[in-house]
């Protein structure tokens, strides 16, 4: 970069500053900072800045801010805890062996039956023989096993589909498997059994001297020996409750976000595989279905909403990947999409240049006079300093709460353009346009909810909406994409005013920022994609 | 004389006992070089302490479990503040949403006794950067709380879950509003 081109913009020199820049870019300017004082004087004002919030880090928040009321833990005895925990879940999958896929039918409902019998006329059986009598059982019926079960330590309780269990305490595990405590009890070489009747069920309690696991507990049901609750105590006296949930107790998907800037209505979720049978077929072809149905999964946890998380069908199967996901995020998604048998995730820590969105940079820069008048009148009219500083922060908050909803609308415009709705089904239509609703109704009430804040201040100083027409548009996709530009500018708009970007004020500032707004929320509530009846707008 | 399956099995218990030791020695390093930092960072997401010390202390035991898995993490500072924040935020959430960042530094910079150390025009300077830092966004905030635990830009972004640009521009803004309370 030659002194004769243009100065590098502010954010630019904070990521050279940084050291953020490929090394290319890196090199370019550092030569102009050679050659140019203004820049270099722009630098230097930067890091006086950055050296003020070191010294406030060290001055304020090191000193003043309450030192930890007790003293620190020696965190020895947990780390004992999770290596037990570890231990049970490295246990279950040593017990976990190919199960039998075949059994006579004639003989297994003879077994079941005599297994009934002798259960109903001998209560006092032998822990063993039970063992045996639910194994063959189990192996005569694989279809019977829970579809979701519930997982409780003393730190946490998760709803999970049987065949996905993941816990944070023991890595995976296949839950309530009466072969598994079958092998596990049989290889114990000194242990203590109990049979009781409990509510409808066999308890067989084990209990033994020697290893981690110092007792468990399988309930089985009278009627079937069907597995149903287990319960596993350590020599820690950490324990594990695993437990079949009837389906209507736990609906296959409800994951709430936990840190959703606006949670969304419930949108229908479009039907999944719910059967463990259905993890065993091979994956069907993925569809545009199948992908809307990730996508609203997404939307309920408000991944869709500036996550770094990519959706696109793949063959059969739908890719969502994820870049830098914090663990508590990806865990999060990953329980909302395991019912989904044709779903693969990919999650990496690495960010990279490929995956970032193309925000378009600002430049530092001294607000001009006009920029500086037009504040002071927006500072008398808002009630001085401290109001005007909050309701600045409010609406470049609302800008970017509106910025993420309209790159949320484009994405769904580029993933189903034009010809993709003649993949489609009422259904799938139904579920787009009511993703799509969701967004842009949100978009158009945070859009009305900058114009109820900046209007009291921008009409005293003559900014009125004026009336525009929307913009043509041959699809939805196109009218997507006017909205968006519309969303950009008043974004710009709003930056430039509050003195945050760079620009030109350009004619009656505020008319612009208030007309840009009504637009936005006309343009938000104008367009939407077919709904199941196949009629759009616009 | 153990048989070739017995022999492989004890090797592979040694090297597990050892690197379970290894791991626990990183840890409680770590534990004892960041947990105040991180305490700090729960501070200002508006934790308070009880609340925060004992997020410290899960934080690292959750690094425990993770290693202990065989997950490879590259940068150990970058991931225990993903998680503190994540963790601060699912309390804060959960128990008071609406708790201001540590309403107490005002009244201690404005009292001589309770910051003898520092003289009068270092603690207006201090109540200044401190007035412009509570007045900037959440984002900026954070962004700019986490630049100053030493994240890069990326790291910050899979934290905060936006992009390592959209943190540039955070910065950015942030350091601009600041600039201009120090010029006034």
């Amino acid at each position: 970069m030659s002194n004769a081109m243009r100065h590098p913009e502010g954010e630019v020199l904070l990521r050279y500053a940084d050291g953020e820049l490929p090394a290319r870019q890196a090199r370019k300017i550092r030569s102009h900072l050679e050659s140019c004082w203004q820049c270099r004087t722009e630098l230097e004002d930067m890091q006086r800045v950055v050296g003020e919030c070191v010294r406030y880090r060290q001055n304020v928040l090191q000193r003043l801010l309450p030192p930890p009321p007790t003293r620190w833990r020696d965190l020895t005895p947990q780390f004992d805890d999770i290596d037990a925990s570890l231990a049970y879940g490295s246990w279950l999958a040593r017990l976990r062996r190919p199960m039998l896929t075949w059994v006579p039918v004639a003989a297994t409902v003879a077994v079941a039956w005599f297994v009934y019998n002798q259960l109903h006329n001998a209560p006092a059986v032998e822990a063993a023989a039970l063992l045996r009598k639910a194994v063959a059982t189990a192996d005569a019926a694989p279809a019977a096993r829970p579809r979701q079960v519930r997982i409780r330590t003393r730190q946490h309780s998760v709803v999970r589909p049987v065949a996905m269990i993941t816990s944070a305490e023991t890595g995976p595990l296949e839950p309530l498997s009466v072969r598994s405590y079958q092998q596990w009890h049989d290889g114990l070489a000194q242990k203590r059994d109990s049979v009781e009747a409990v509510a409808g069920n066999y308890a067989i309690r084990t209990s033994t001297d020697s290893g981690e696991l110092a007792e468990a507990t399988l309930q089985l049901r009278t009627n079937d020996l069907h597995p149903v609750q287990e319960r596993i105590e350590f020599r820690n006296h950490e324990w594990v409750e695993i437990e079949e949930v009837q389906e209507s107790a736990a609906p296959p998907v409800a994951v709430t976000a936990s840190n959703s800037v606006h949670p969304p209505a419930p949108l229908p979720i479009p039907d999944v595989p719910k059967s463990s049978d259905q993890f065993r077929q091979p994956a069907p072809a993925a569809t545009v279905g199948d992908e809307l149905s990730v996508l609203v999964a997404l939307h309920h946890l408000g991944a869709d909403l500036g996550d770094p998380v990519s959706v696109k069908r793949q063959g059969n199967q739908i890719l969502v990947a994820g870049v830098g996901v914090d663990p508590e995020r990806r865990r999060e998604i990953e329980q909302a999409l395991s019912p989904r048998p044709n779903v693969v995730l990919q999650f990496s820590d690495q960010d990279s240049a490929a995956t970032r969105p193309e925000k378009p940079v600002r430049g530092d820069f001294q607000p001009s006079a006009e920029i500086t008048a037009l504040q002071n009148l927006l500072q008398k009219h808002a009630g001085g300093r401290a109001d005007y500083e909050n309701l600045s922060t409010q609406a470049l908050d609302v800008s970017e709460s509106m910025m993420a909803r309209a790159w949320a609308l484009r994405r769904i415009a580029e993933r189903f353009p034009a010809g993709a709705s003649d993949e489609m089904t009422a259904s799938d239509r139904q579920v787009l346009h009511d993703l799509y609703r969701e967004h842009a109704g949100a978009l158009a009430q945070e859009a009305a909810q900058m114009e109820r804040l900046l209007k009291p201040v921008l009409a005293p100083l003559g900014g009125k909406a004026k009336r525009a027409p929307l913009g043509t548009a041959d699809s939805w996709q196109a009218g997507t994409e006017n909205l968006f530009t519309i969303a950009r500018r008043v974004d710009t708009l709003v930056a430039v005013m509050l003195g945050v970007a760079p620009g030109e004020p350009g004619r009656d500032l505020p008319s612009q920022v208030l007309s840009g707004l009504a637009q936005l929320r006309a343009s938000a509530e104008s367009y939407a994609p077919a709904g199941p009846s196949g009629e759009s707008k616009p | 004389m153990p048989s070739e399956s017995l022999r492989d099995e004890l090797v592979g218990f040694a090297r597990e006992k050892g690197s379970t030791k290894k791991i626990r020695d990183e840890v409680a390093q770590l534990f004892l070089e960041a947990r105040d930092d991180v305490y700090r960072y729960l501070l200002t997401l508006g934790l308070y302490p009880p609340q925060a010390q004992e997020a410290a202390q899960e934080v690292f035991l959750r690094l425990y479990t993770t290693l202990r898995k065989g997950e490879e993490i590259h940068n150990y500072r970058a991931w225990i503040f993903r998680v503190a924040h994540n963790l601060g935020l699912k309390i804060r959430g959960r128990q008071n949403p609406l708790v201001s960042f540590d309403p107490e530094i005002e009244a201690q910079l404005a009292s001589p006794v309770a910051d003898p150390e520092h003289t009068l025009l270092d603690r207006e300077r201090s109540r200044q950067v401190h007035h412009a830092v509570e007045g900037l966004s959440e984002q900026q905030r954070r962004c700019l709380f986490l630049r100053l635990e030493g994240l890069r830009y990326p790291e910050i972004g899979a934290t905060l879950g936006i992009s390592a640009s959209a943190v540039g521009e955070f910065l950015r803004r942030a350091i601009q509003r600041l600039r201009k309370a120090a010029n006034e």
